[in-house]
């Protein structure tokens, strides 16, 4: 903060950061550590101190620790303080609440320790109309502070990636979980993605922004895409599923979750969250973005690791065919890496419905000379080379056997995994014959 | 040191030995103590292999996190499958074979040639069984009992060989050796040995522990069996002898060097020496050695190629004998859920002898390898069910199941070689028209001994092997015939084969310590002239 030119995290500033135990919080608290600055928590639970990280306890009613706002024992003075927390418990039944009433007290504590920055952390969904306690909260905290010369405010889009944590970690289990239908509130409203380490960016440079042009920055992304598109992305690329996503009225929907809810005694779905995907609006962020320097990933990319490689697709149903269950990263690497070596390092050609591992298993192919090193291009060679990789790897402690078992045990799944391959054998042996 | 050093014009030896496996070790220490002038040349990469110190047992890497040690860092155990020796695959790395027959110019028809350039030639990768060819094996042939049995004490005191003197078959493999301490029994090994008894009289089997060449007590450079079971993956501790491991002691002597990458091309002679022409298979430059004696121990075949080429006789056949071979598995059903042993010797713990006629001559010879220090891999591949349950079917046997390796005597296994104009070597796989029938005679008799032992033949598990890939090759240039009992060339004065080329005959058993022997005392006799 001390240049003039640079907007940038210089080693050893400092930043004051609330709600750091949170999805978003610990993933600010590590960039900025990772960076080269020195954090300061303010929360309920403290962080694992460390030279570079210090924990101050506080929560929204109480007054806000002096020393937490100082530089001291050779820190520098804080250059901003980041407010995460939000208190979840309370709801809205008065103008003001604690969340809003604690985040202008640290405000003012802020000023008065004289420190030149405070950002806060708001939402898009952030409006006088939300359809949630979280965006009517957001906007009044937003209204109170927006007074002070010293206070940006950041409206966050749609935050995915990192752990599976806080509304991103709901939206993977809810992806995970449900098979190919889920019903919706307004699917097509259109959401503003941003990845992770993109907000930890933008925070941090709106703490050490030195002539910030405007008030309200959007962090979010400049082309969005509809609520439906982004799970059923979600969905497929990264757990390999197909989702189909059913618009289903809220007037239906609201009243059957309330209704659930009261009948388990217990929250199943939060209509907080329903109401607060759906009630989004969107929110032109190019400008922000442009003036912060930041460009976001295109939506186009979400969820994409990186281009499709047919080798690791291979690896996948090979391994998969040899031990039943999805391989690790270590075996794909393993597998793809053998035949890039040693094999003619292709994938081989697969019918399409051989491209099902169980299918694939079905019809193996009965090799008589499957040693031959001629083999190995071959779908019979390539599940040998899924064998080696399993028995060696992740499978191993299944296939090796050193506790021992009851003698009974043993022969029964012996007896098992033969019957199985009798019944499979015609169907080999009638593929083989298809084939030639 | 020498490894990597350039050879200087005209280097004048006593002996030029070309091939540093252990024919050519065991040939190069009576020379080197005999105070005489020795190069060694070979044409690997001169690079010294060595395991990670921290890497753990075989158990231990199979708790799912070993993939990279078990199938080597460079993921070469995926390279080929089940076809080669599990050693092959697994402890070679993936150049060990790599240019022996290309720079050899060795072609084959029908007959599996495994062999390698590298230092330490093929004792990097053997089981280290070490049997002496007894007055039984010799009787006909110009080598006898008696001529080896002091090289044999003095190879086997140098390279380390364990074993348990009382064991039925001890006298047989190896006598007048001294011993170290046995390596440890696995529970089903030592179950199998125990019922076994002193043998079966009425089929003649007799099934006892084969002597090993791995150390049960330290040693300066080596370090003894640690149990580990890695031995398939290459021994950490050098505990089983490989012949590169005495290259170091051998530079220790003023006069010894050894160069590496050097590929011999030919032998020309010159007066009373021979001038050895050779190229570099890594830098440039001709290396020009003159030495007064040529020991060629590049290798049954390879040194073959050589002598026959010096010799300049084309077109003329060559008899290269080799021991049939077939593997087979067995299942002991009593030991089917007890866990497999967490720690012990990899390689054959015990070992078999089948009589195949009333001539004690004939016999076969089978090495009893314990399911679980092998890759459980190597086992699945050859069944004819899914891959999934080839290997749930192995799991569940795994504890319970043997696989036995048997070689037929040399003298059923004839294949010729044969040199073309062009100076190409072909080694051509013979017709073994009685083979066939040999081996179910010891088939037959094998599952008789199995089944008293309480182990049963797994159907459809017998596996012939091609000519050629039990890597046992012998008796191209055979002593008396086309060598004299120094291993000299009689067709060629100065040149001494000595390794598996010039063995008279080709016993069942492993030839490998018998060849080391044979190296040692021709050392000796060259030694005592040559001084």
């Amino acid at each position: 903060m001390n240049s003039e030119e640079a907007d940038v995290l210089d080693e050893g500033d400092h930043i004051v950061v609330t709600g750091a135990t949170g999805y978003l919080g610990s993933a600010l608290v590590e960039c900025v550590l990772e960076r080269g600055g020195r954090v300061t928590t303010l929360g309920r639970t403290g962080a694992a101190e460390s030279a570079e990280l210090r924990s101050y306890s506080w929560q929204f009613g109480d007054p806000v620790p002096k020393e937490a706002l100082l530089g001291k024992d050779g820190w520098k003075k804080p250059a901003a303080v980041i407010h995460l927390a939000h208190d979840w418990s309370v709801g809205v039944s008065e103008d003001r609440t604690p969340n809003s009433a604690g985040t202008t007290d640290l405000l003012r504590a802020t000023q008065d320790a004289g420190i030149g920055r405070f950002v806060f952390a708001s939402s898009i969904s952030a409006r006088p109309g939300a359809l949630n306690h979280y965006g009517k909260t957001k906007w009044q905290i937003e209204r109170s502070i927006a007074a002070s010369p010293i206070a940006l405010i950041a409206r966050i889009g749609l935050i995915y990636g990192g752990e599976g944590r806080g509304q991103w970690g709901a939206l993977c289990s809810l992806v995970a979980r449900w098979p190919i239908l889920l019903p919706m509130v307004d699917p097509h409203r259109r959401v503003q993605p941003i990845d992770l380490s993109e907000v930890c960016d933008g925070l941090i440079r709106l703490a050490v922004l030195n002539t910030p042009r405007r008030q309200v920055y959007t962090l979010g992304a400049s082309d969005p895409i509809s609520f439906g598109a982004f799970l059923r992305r979600l969905a497929w690329r990264r757990y390999r599923r197909p989702l189909v996503v059913v618009p289903v009225p809220s007037v239906i929907i609201l009243p059957m979750i309330r209704t659930v809810n009261r009948l388990t005694g217990r929250t199943v779905v939060d209509p907080e969250r329903v109401l607060g995907l759906a009630g989004i609006e969107e929110s032109k962020s190019a400008d922000s973005l442009v003036e912060l320097g930041m460009r976001l990933r295109p939506t186009d990319d979400l969820f994409r690791t990186e281009a499709p490689d047919p080798l690791k697709t291979e690896a996948r149903i090979m391994l998969t065919a040899v031990m039943g269950h999805r391989p690790s990263a270590d075996s794909i690497e393993a597998y793809s890496e053998a035949i890039r070596r040693y094999a003619n390092g292709r994938a081989v050609p697969l019918y399409p419905w051989q491209r099902s591992s169980t299918l694939l298993r079905l019809s193996e192919p009965i090799v008589s000379d499957r040693l031959h090193p001629d083999m190995r291009d071959t779908i019979a060679g390539r599940l040998d080379t899924a064998l080696y990789v399993a028995e060696a790897g992740e499978v191993a402690p299944r296939v090796y056997d050193y506790e021992g078992a009851r003698r009974w045990r043993v022969v029964l799944r012996l007896l098992v995994a033969i019957l199985r391959e009798v019944l499979v054998f015609p169907g080999r042996l009638v593929w083989g014959r298809i084939k030639r | 040191m020498g490894t990597h050093q350039t050879v200087s014009q005209a280097d004048e030896v006593d002996v030029a030995i070309i091939g540093s496996g252990p024919a050519g070790i065991s040939a190069a220490w009576p020379l080197v103590r005999a105070g005489l002038s020795v190069v060694m040349l070979d044409a690997g990469d001169g690079i010294r292999r060595t395991v990670r110190q921290d890497r753990p047992s075989l158990k231990a890497l199979r708790d799912g996190s070993g993939l990279r040690d078990l199938v080597g860092h460079d993921y070469s155990g995926l390279r080929s499958v089940g076809y080669a020796s599990p050693k092959l695959r697994i402890a070679a790395e993936p150049g060990f074979e790599q240019g022996y027959a290309e720079e050899n110019r060795i072609h084959t028809r029908g007959f599996r040639l495994v062999g390698t350039l590298a230092r330490g030639g093929l004792s990097r990768v053997w089981g280290g069984v070490s049997c002496c060819f007894d007055e039984v094996d010799l009787a006909g042939s110009p080598l006898s009992f008696q001529d080896l049995a002091p090289s044999y004490a003095a190879v086997a005191e140098r390279i380390g060989v364990c074993g348990d003197p009382g064991d039925p078959l001890a006298k047989f493999l190896g006598a007048g050796i001294r011993l170290l301490p046995p390596l440890p029994l696995s529970p089903l090994a030592a179950s199998l040995l125990e019922r076994s008894g002193a043998g079966h009289h009425d089929i003649g089997a007799v099934l006892g522990r084969p002597l090993s060449a791995v150390l049960t007590e330290d040693r300066s450079d080596r370090l003894a069996c640690a149990h580990e079971q890695m031995c398939m993956w290459g021994c950490r501790r050098r505990a089983v002898y490989s012949a590169d491991d005495e290259v170091p002691a051998l530079e220790g002597y003023d006069r010894f060097r050894s160069y590496s990458g050097i590929l011999v091309e030919g032998l020309v002679r010159q007066a009373d020496r021979l001038i050895i022409r050779a190229r570099s298979r890594v830098r440039e430059g001709v290396p020009f050695i003159g030495a007064r004696r040529v020991i060629l121990a590049a290798g049954t075949i390879g040194s073959t190629a050589l002598a026959v080429r010096h010799m300049a006789r084309h077109s003329e056949e060559f008899a290269l004998s080799s021991n049939p071979a077939f593997s087979a598995a067995f299942l002991a059903p009593r030991w089917l859920g007890r866990g497999l042993a967490s720690e012990g010797y990899g390689n054959a713990q015990l070992c078999i002898r089948l009589p195949l006629s009333e001539d004690p001559k004939d016999y076969a010879f089978g090495l009893v390898y314990e399911a679980s220090s092998l890759s459980a891999g190597d086992i699945a591949v050859h069944m004819p069910f899914t891959r999934s349950g080839s290997l749930q079917i192995t799991s569940a046997l795994l504890s319970g199941l043997l696989v036995v390796l048997v070689f037929l005597p040399g003298s059923y296994g004839q294949s010729s070689v044969r040199m073309h104009e062009s100076g190409d070597l072909v080694v051509t796989g013979g017709e073994w028209g009685e083979v066939p029938m040999m081996i179910r005679r010891a088939k037959r008799l094998l599952k008789k001994a199995m089944a008293r032992l309480g182990a049963y033949l797994v159907p459809g598990s017998m596996t012939p092997y091609l000519p050629g890939a039990e890597v046992h090759y012998a008796s191209t240039l055979p002593m008396g015939i086309e060598t004299d009992d120094q291993g000299q060339l009689f067709r060629a004065p100065g040149v001494h084969v000595v390794d598996g080329a010039v063995l008279p005959t080709l016993a069942a058993k492993n030839h490998t310590f018998t060849v080391m022997a044979n190296a040692d005392r021709i050392g000796h006799l060259i030694a005592a002239e040559l001084k």
